[in-house]
């Protein structure tokens, strides 16, 4: 009986995320568009619905009934796998996220090992994605994309080292509690590994200025060149539900979580700051140039990479002083 | 009752994707499959609470080194061949040499005296492991990434003397 009432418990909990990220997906679709458009002096999407609000729903018909083509060559079952294996680590992550003071699926001891380590498993997705659509340009925007996302993922772990020592905790509840008040937030303690993370962030999630990957003048689209249909749909699900992933983690390090100074609730503020990162995140992507693929890894290893070390480093000697 | 359950999952999931990583024609899903069976590692170790142990088998297996043999795989071109031959006339010896050490190993494991569950994973706790190895081992822990790092130089230095000539 407990059995059973454990497993409905657990689906509960996996529906009612998944409910999350799809709304959340739709308002990101809507809100990058509009964005985008404000940044370059458009009107952006604003017909179906109020500002255009409904326009997600409207993509996601057209995603729908779009016929879904597979080149013929391909390793068919490659082609099916990857991009859900590409959704599924990027939604494990979701778990352990603290939404508010006791809003998180599953409280565990390492939280934050645990989404570095479902996180990592969406390389394998994109390399199944490169490898079975048989083409060249997806083989090669896999490559590439697989290549950033490891060079930048030493960065972006470092990064977080000095968030780690000061609050001698993995569990991200414990992190966020241990940031008292205003100025008790990393982000005045850790600024460097603030901007350390944000960067290497980006580059992770495969964002301009770090869109190699899927260069459309140098590769069409990279590793979803031959995705069509839902397939495609489900790959560009996965990059949002990484991207709110990505920003809920730097709100839990450096901005104190759900903790806010008004009546509002702890979830609100939670996710008011993730969009508020999110902003940032949309600001980059219409507002840098791409990097050339030399640039960035010397970026990543020369530059980035040092900088996170000397933050352990001083980190580190200043606790030892105090 | 399921923990057992899960335990069954993950062992017959480790099992089969073993047997496809040896048995499959095309190199890419055995690297895939590989890719599998170290999940089900993972989970098996996540039953037993070592929750760290998971965690960087996955970080370290997965997003290391399957990845790298996946790079591999591709950056050949005969290797990623749809059909490519991957035995040898060797079998008979593979055979006796695969069963004498699966039959050292059940043995080995069968008569050493395991550890209670409960005490396990009170070994096993990321705390614990932290103080393990930064306090009663530092020493060992530090000659270790001395040679690792050693190991890294090497590799930079034999690929550059490649590249000049």
């Amino acid at each position: 009986m407990t059995l059973l009432f454990e497993l409905i418990k657990q689906l509960i909990i996996a529906a009612v995320l998944l409910g999350f990220i799809a709304v959340n997906a739709m308002f990101l679709i809507w809100l990058e568009r509009r964005l985008c458009a404000r940044f370059q002096v458009r009107i952006g999407p604003n017909r179906v619905g109020f500002q255009g609000c409904l326009q997600p729903i409207a993509d996601m018909i057209k995603l729908l009934q779009k016929e879904n083509i597979v080149p013929k060559d391909s390793d068919q079952l490659i082609h099916l796998l990857a991009p859900i294996v590409v959704f599924t680590a990027a939604f494990m992550a979701y778990l352990s996220l603290p939404f508010g003071p006791k809003l998180i699926a599953l409280d565990m001891d390492m939280g934050i090992l645990y989404i570095f380590a479902v996180t990592t498993l969406s390389v394998i997705g994109i390399l199944m994605a490169g490898w079975g659509s048989n083409n060249k340009y997806s083989l090669l925007g896999g490559m590439r994309s697989v290549a950033q996302i490891i060079s930048y993922e030493i960065p972006l772990v470092l990064s977080i080292f000095g968030v780690i020592m000061l609050s001698n905790t993995l569990r991200l509840p414990g992190i966020v509690e241990s940031q008292k008040g205003f100025f008790g937030w990393y982000i005045f303690q850790q600024p460097l590994a603030f901007v350390i993370y944000i960067i290497a962030a980006t580059a992770e999630l495969n964002r301009a200025p770090f869109d190699i990957p899927e260069a459309e003048s140098e590769l069409t689209a990279g590793y979803h060149t031959e995705y069509s249909g839902m397939r495609f749909g489900i790959f560009f699900l996965a990059e949002f539900t990484s991207m709110f992933m990505v920003s809920a983690l730097a709100v839990c390090l450096f901005l104190g979580g759900w903790q806010g100074f008004g009546i509002l609730p702890a979830p609100l503020w939670f996710i008011g700051k993730c969009y508020a990162v999110i902003f940032l995140l949309i600001w980059f992507r219409w507002t840098f140039p791409r990097l050339r693929v030399d640039q960035l890894m010397a970026f990543g290893w020369k530059i980035l990479t040092p900088l996170a070390f000397l933050n352990i480093l001083v980190t580190g000697l200043l606790i030892s002083v105090k | 009752m399921i923990e057992k359950f899960q335990f069954y999952i993950f062992a017959a999931m480790l099992i089969m994707s073993a047997a496809g990583v040896v048995t499959l024609k095309n190199i890419f899903h055995s690297a895939l499959l590989l890719g599998v069976a170290l999940l089900s590692v993972a989970g098996l170790y996540l039953l037993t609470g070592a929750e760290f142990l998971a965690a960087v088998q996955i970080i370290v297996y997965i997003g290391g080194i399957l990845t790298l043999i996946i790079f591999a795989v591709m950056f050949t071109k005969d290797l990623s061949d749809k059909h490519v031959r991957q035995t040898n006339g060797q079998k008979p010896a593979a055979f006796m040499i695969s069963s004498v050490i699966f039959g050292v190993m059940t043995y080995g494991i069968l008569r050493s005296p395991l550890p209670d569950r409960d005490q396990a994973v009170k070994i096993a706790d990321t705390a614990s492991i932290g103080r393990v190895l930064f306090r009663d081992y530092v020493l060992a822990f530090e000659v270790l990434s001395v040679v690792l790092l050693i190991a890294l130089a090497g590799v930079i230095i034999i690929a550059m003397k490649e590249k000049k000539k």
